[in-house]
């Protein structure tokens, strides 16, 4: 079906030109007219990947509130959308898959109010970094990465140990222009613009994901500063936020919205942005800013990293970076 | 911002690792890896080349009128593009 729309990469083009054909405002267009109460289930089973995050910023956005518990889902799904990059890329040709039904299980658990944090720990802890999130988490730097690479015996440490050896941990370095923090005042007039919603920017194109929340870590600014902002900061910033999601879903408080109207919910791909207007109880206006519109922006972070690269390299960065549809990749 | 597209199975392979799928006539090899107990009339939801839910008969019809009203509710001017989107699989 062609209706969610799938990103085009020329990479012949200098800097490689990103073209998208996803309809921005086709889902908002869906809400208007609807009463307020209708949105959020709606949103959960309109989108496969984020439903949850959507159902949680439309509940900001129309009811100024979400619980704990909703809080809890969209950090359990966060961890599953991780894990399914993982588990469907992060894997050398002759190792065995990770198993998958503990990582669909997480979004249910949560939703059913069972502790989700146990089984991702345990998760992490038996198949992807081979040592409990704590001890993960105290790696600091390249020294200590280098000893979990050769201890963790897990199939994506292994992995990413491959990445190393064949000198990709520098693939598609950029120099970071990480989302801000965006006062509310400045950002509800931006969301009122046409264009913004299709390609947003902020002082510029701006990147939003794991590394924009994670660069701090002391392992990915170890990464960083040996080898660019590029493809080993990016996986490890998604392994350092793996490691601390058991300890956020355990320590989940409910949310109110930053400003009336406004949800803002960071999701396992970027910050996720809902703006509505109600008139009386019913939705008049609605507008949704997904993080794949800042990413795979024409001249955004993907544009940058993939600018020179050939068809391996490049894909290898843009599962990194991890668009929410799939793309077509041109080259020379 | 994947959109949660039902897609019925056709046929599962012998290896019962993958399935051939069929959304709005168009037929598409996908891994079950990621899934157990899908049968042939099953719908399930799909992201690159993956199956990541089983769905009901009821909530994939449900899912699909939501799709179709989606269609409807299409932007002017953005006909042309999305045309040459593909599959979107």
């Amino acid at each position: 079906m062609s209706i969610e729309g799938r990103l085009l990469i020329d990479l012949a083009a200098r800097p490689a030109r990103i073209t998208s054909t996803r309809p921005a405002g086709r889902v908002a267009g869906l809400l208007c007219g609807r009463r307020r109460e209708e949105v959020a289930p709606l949103l959960r089973q309109i989108f496969a990947l984020c439903g949850e995050a959507h159902s949680a910023a439309a509940g900001l956005a129309l009811a100024g509130r979400i619980g704990a518990g909703p809080v809890r889902v969209v950090l359990a799904e966060t961890a599953r959308e991780h894990l399914l990059r993982i588990l469907t890329g992060w894997r050398p040709a002759d190792a065995p898959p990770l198993p998958a039904l503990p990582v669909m299980a997480l979004v249910e658990t949560a939703r059913s109010g069972r502790d989700a944090a146990g089984p991702l720990a345990a998760y992490l802890r038996d198949y992807v970094l081979g040592t409990s999130p704590e001890d993960f988490l105290a790696l600091a730097d390249m020294a200590g990465l280098h000893r979990w690479l050769a201890d963790a015996g897990t199939v994506p440490a292994r992995w990413l140990a491959a990445i190393m050896r064949q000198g990709q941990a520098g693939l598609g370095v950029v120099t970071p222009a990480f989302l801000p923090d965006m006062p509310p005042r400045d950002l509800a007039p931006r969301l009122r613009e046409p264009a913004f919603a299709a390609t947003p920017d902020w002082d510029g194109p701006r990147e939003t994901g794991p590394l924009a929340r994670r660069h701090a870590h002391p392992l990915v600014e170890a990464a960083i500063s040996a080898h660019g902002a590029g493809l080993l900061a990016r996986l490890l910033a998604r392994l350092v936020e793996l490691a601390a999601l058991p300890g956020e879903i355990a320590a989940a408080r409910a949310r109110t919205a930053p400003a009336p109207g406004l949800g803002v919910v960071e999701t396992a791909r970027g910050r996720l942005i809902h703006h509505a207007r109600l008139d009386g109880e019913r939705v008049a206006e609605y507008v949704i800013l997904a993080p794949t519109e800042w990413n795979f922006h024409p001249h955004g972070v993907a544009a940058r990293a993939l600018t020179g690269l050939a068809p391996g390299p490049a894909r290898a960065v843009i599962e990194a970076i991890d668009p929410c549809v799939d793309y077509e990749l041109r080259a020379a | 911002m994947c959109l949660a597209i039902p897609a019925e199975v056709v046929a599962i392979s012998d290896d019962g690792q993958g399935a051939t799928v069929s959304l709005d006539g168009v037929r598409k090899d996908i891994s079950l890896a990621l899934v157990e107990g899908v049968c042939v009339g099953d719908y399930v939801l799909v992201h690159v080349g993956y199956a990541l839910n089983l769905v009901s008969r009821e909530e994939a019809a449900r899912t699909l009128a939501l799709m179709a009203e989606l269609e409807q509710a299409e932007r002017p001017g953005q006909a042309e593009q999305v045309e040459q989107a593909g599959t979107g699989l």
